[in-house]
């Protein structure tokens, strides 16, 4: 019966999933866009809430405007929650009109870099006015505890279900039965086909996106008094309502609804197992909306309907590496000169921006050349740095055979991360990367059974015939030697990466990302080349976050954390996803590293750094959702144009024999480029 | 004329910089069907997509029923009176019949009115549009234009994938429509003497260019000049008809 006690409880956790879930599909079917801001909202929204209960004074996000806007006493419930839901409702609006209005026609990897910079933003703005203080919530619901015989459950979870499903049951009536739900369902099918009946795409998605913030919202200010109110608390609320609306296939609020309430009861119900002494005692419960994820789409097989867009977008080109040898030879040179004349923080800075480069270039395999979409690269990563600790320290493997052993094992899990690819593109697969990043997280990066305790998990000096290439301490740290070490395996992996997109399975990647099907029809082996590539993405994955672990001498969750890899992930796309190029500038501007530095002595950046980071990925996004080298190479092909005009000018005028130019004869010839362009 | 209610003036119409279609003009009057013929890749579809603002004209003009069709969205051109069937038919696939025919429904259209051109639509009502074949579809696409009471209707390759007999079955209503609800209507054809059996003018575009523009009957009279406009070779000067010039 206890057991049964414990599933009811975590209703109250799957009754959050199920609103942003409800929230997820809304703003899905509306705009193609998944929000993964939804967590961030409720939140945001949440903190509004808290303050005006607590202290009656408004939360205002405009930075050189006082924090907080004070409206005398503290309010009672109904206006404080009016307040803050018509917050959540502006906010939604705003989203939509500032940011994926634009984007309706981009690639869904735009939108989903564009959600992050929104997610950025809105943490950053809750952090720099809350610190990092969990903030007490009065509650809402009525106290108590309905118990029959030995089954307990509290009342206010009970009231929070019926709410929700009540929210979910009255949306599912407004899309059945109104005009407006009818549009919205007929936009969802097929934009071009809404507009040609005279539907304004605009009006349907501003309003469904008000919806889902208002939602978001709703359940956010309800669990706060539950589950304690934390900046970026409420954040990974995402995955599982990722997972709940997946199972929904991001368009039936019905199945949505259920599945977040299931997957809260289940990780309730995980939290009585972890009593006993066989099962392990943090991270599974975490890891259930992942393997929820999988085992719906893998075994259904039957992917996300993609929104109705108007015309068709792809990854920008990938350009072959030109010169290779002698641009890596240069890149070395100054790595190494820069490591010489670099001091203290600014090296300190190098490092972590080349080692941030390496887990770009992952990035740039199995996302820029084969066009899979993977979160979790930077996980893959901790894997190995955790893999490295154990190696050095248990098994006393010695320096670089320590690096290439701990990213085989990455490869191995890289793999097992890769497999649902076979089944599963775009959007989908990028859900499931990242329920597999928070998954190894929770379960090892942050499980004290594996992760080493407080102090972290060590690492032996590294050391090559007796030259000692370790980072140092004290006063020698950053020691040079470190720095020459992380560069050769910059070059020594880009040499890869480069050849790798030179190299006939390279071609056969990019055959892969422009469409697997068209690929398979031409001989190429697609699963193979996908895991292929997943594990060619992993082993330099795990070189990273072997020579990390080695930079900070103990490894810790915190450098492998989900929400950086997201980070680093928008970062590579707006570089340019598609070249190495991109992925080096990515680096640069990665937290921490050599930018970050620099900016961090000549202003103070504080808890500012991330919110200009988030709005800048927000504009980057909306203005180049092709990436900024996508807008390079556009830069490049005018320049080629003008060229070839001159050369065309240059050329003596045509001899009578020769057609004259405006002779438009069909008769003969290849199609004009005209038609090939129409048709 | 008052009754102009499509007015395309000297139109340049493609995609970024490639120029698909070159100094269009013609106009079209209510209850008139004009045949938009040619080879692939002549710019007929150009043509349907920058009318109905779907694509941003390069230079030129279009008016559809007064309205400068490059100052309003796609959706409001369609509120004006402007139904597109696109060759695609960008129907509500998940939607029953019946919805797709409600969610299109405005400026007084019924369903009745556009179900009574399509009767076999009437058996189908509860079915989604995606389980419909290829014929209802296309018949679904026009009933869903009807019901917006459209002035203007332009249609891109009715015949595309429909069995000849289904072809010859749509393209009798088609006159009908514009005889009855005094429509206006644009066919974008591959099967020219099917569309020239229905048309009040054709326009042969060949790459981009107008090669033909003249009455139907007088191009169903004389086949061949159809067929060296498709070719290329010079065509009889009569048949490049004076409503090229419209004035500006």
């Amino acid at each position: 019966m206890i057991y049964l006690s414990f599933l009811l409880l975590g209703l109250g956790a799957g009754a959050v999933y199920a609103a942003l879930g409800t929230s997820l599909v809304v703003t899905y079917r509306s705009s193609g866009a998944i929000n993964f801001a939804t967590g961030a909202i409720a939140s945001y929204t949440a903190y509004t809430f808290a303050t005006l209960r607590s202290e009656g004074k408004y939360f205002q996000p405009i930075p050189w405007l006082p924090d907080f806007i004070s409206l005398g006493d503290p309010l009672s419930l109904w206006p404080a929650m009016l307040i803050s839901l018509a917050t959540a409702a502006v906010l939604g609006l705003l989203m939509y009109w500032v940011v994926f209005r634009w984007l309706i026609n981009a690639l869904p990897l735009a939108k989903i870099v564009a959600s992050l910079g929104v997610m950025i933003v809105l943490q950053a703005l809750v952090g720099l006015r809350f610190g990092t203080e969990s903030l007490p919530v009065s509650p809402i619901m009525p106290a108590g505890v309905f118990s029959h015989g030995d089954l307990r459950l509290p009342k206010d979870r009970f009231y929070l279900v019926v709410t929700i499903v009540g929210i979910a049951v009255l949306l599912w009536l407004f899309f059945r039965f109104t005009r407006f739900g009818l549009m919205t369902r007929a936009a969802a099918d097929s934009e071009r086909g809404a507009m040609m009946v005279g539907i304004s795409p605009h009006r349907v998605a501003s309003l469904n996106w008000t919806i889902g913030a208002v939602v978001t919202g709703l359940s956010g200010i309800l669990i706060a008094p539950i589950v304690p109110l934390t900046p970026g608390g409420y954040t990974l609320f995402i995955v599982p309502a990722l997972a709940a609306a997946l199972v929904g296939r991001l368009t039936s609020l019905g199945p949505t609804v259920i599945t977040g309430l299931l997957i809260g009861a289940l990780q309730s119900e995980i939290t009585k197992f972890q009593t006993f002494s066989w099962f392990p005692k943090s991270g599974i419960g975490d890891a259930v909306p992942f393997v929820l994820i999988i085992l719906v789409l893998f075994f259904r097989g039957k992917a996300i309907p993609q929104r109705g867009m108007s015309f068709i977008a792809t990854l920008p080109h990938s350009p072959r590496p030109r010169a290779v040898l002698p641009t890596a030879g240069v890149g070395f040179v100054v790595l190494v000169v820069a490591s010489l004349l670099l001091e203290h923080e600014y090296r300190a800075g190098l490092m972590t921006s080349m080692c941030a480069a390496l887990i770009a270039m992952s990035y740039v395999v199995v996302v820029g050349y084969v066009g899979q979409i993977s979160l979790a690269q930077l996980s893959l990563g901790g894997v190995s740095a955790f893999m490295c600790s154990r190696f050095t320290t248990d098994w006393h493997v010695p320096f670089p055979l320590s690096v290439l052993f701990s990213a085989l094992v990455a490869v191995v899990v890289g793999v097992i991360v890769g497999l649902p690819a076979l089944r599963i593109r775009g959007v989908n697969l990028a859900i499931i990367t990242l329920g597999a990043g928070v998954a190894l997280q929770s379960a090892w990066f942050n499980n004290n059974q594996f992760n080493g305790g407080v102090s972290g998990a060590k690492v032996t000096n590294p050391s090559l015939f007796g030259l000692d290439l370790g980072i140092g301490s004290g006063r020698s740290y950053p020691r040079v030697e470190f720095a020459v070490m992380l560069a050769v395996f910059v070059v020594l992996v880009g040499l890869l990466v480069a050849s790798l997109r030179r190299s006939r399975l390279g071609s056969q990647m990019l055959a892969v990302r422009v469409n697997d099907r068209a690929a398979a029809a031409g001989g190429i082996n697609v699963p193979m080349i996908k895991l292929v590539s997943f594990a060619f993405a992993a082993f330099v994955a795990g070189i990273a976050g072997s020579l990390m672990a080695y930079q900070s001498g103990s490894v810790s969750g915190v450098s492998f954390d989900v929400f950086l890899g997201l980070s680093l992930f928008a970062l590579v796309y707006l570089s340019g996803i598609t070249s190495i190029t991109g992925s080096l500038l990515a680096a640069v501007f990665f937290p921490g590293g050599i930018f970050y530095v620099v900016l961090s002595n000549w202003v103070d950046p504080g808890g500012y750094f991330e919110l200009v980071t988030g709005l800048l990925l927000i504009d980057a996004a909306v203005r180049n959702p092709e990436g900024f080298a996508g807008r390079l190479q556009q830069g490049g092909r005018w320049v080629g144009r003008k060229l070839d005009e001159r050369r065309m000018r240059a050329l003596p005028p045509p001899g009578p024999d020769s057609p004259a130019p405006d002779d438009r004869a069909p008769q003969a010839g290849p199609l004009s480029k005209e038609a090939l362009a129409q048709g | 004329m008052s009754d102009v209610v499509l007015r395309v003036t000297h139109l340049n119409g493609g995609y970024a910089r490639h120029t698909v279609l070159r100094g269009l003009s013609f106009e079209l009057r209510a209850g008139e069907i004009l045949a938009l013929l040619g080879p692939n890749g002549a710019g007929k579809t150009t043509t349907l997509m920058t009318v109905s603002g779907f694509l941003p004209a390069i230079s030129g003009s279009v008016e559809v029923l007064g309205h400068p069709a490059h100052r309003h969205s796609p959706h409001q051109l369609a509120r004006y009176g402007l139904g597109y069937v696109p060759d695609d038919r960008a129907l509500f696939t998940s939607l029953s019949v019946r919805e797709n025919l409600k969610v299109a429904r405005h400026g007084g259209g019924t369903l009745d009115l556009a179900l009574d051109y399509f009767p076999e639509l009437r058996k189908r009502l509860d079915v989604k549009a995606g389980s419909l074949s290829g014929g209802e579809q296309q018949m679904l696409v026009i009933a869903r234009a009807l019901v917006g009471r459209p002035r203007i209707l332009m249609i891109d390759e009715l015949s595309m994938g429909l069995a000849p007999a289904i072809v010859a079955k749509v393209l009798p209503v088609l006159r009908r429509i514009s005889d009855e609800l005094n429509t206006a209507i644009v066919l974008v054809e591959q099967h020219v003497q099917q569309a020239l059996a229905i048309a009040d003018h054709a326009i042969v575009l060949v790459h981009g260019d107008v090669r033909v523009s003249a009455p139907g009957d007088v191009l169903r009279r004389d086949p061949d000049q159809l067929e060296r406009a498709y070719l290329g070779q010079s065509v009889d000067p009569a048949l490049i008809d004076d409503s090229q010039d419209v004035p500006a």
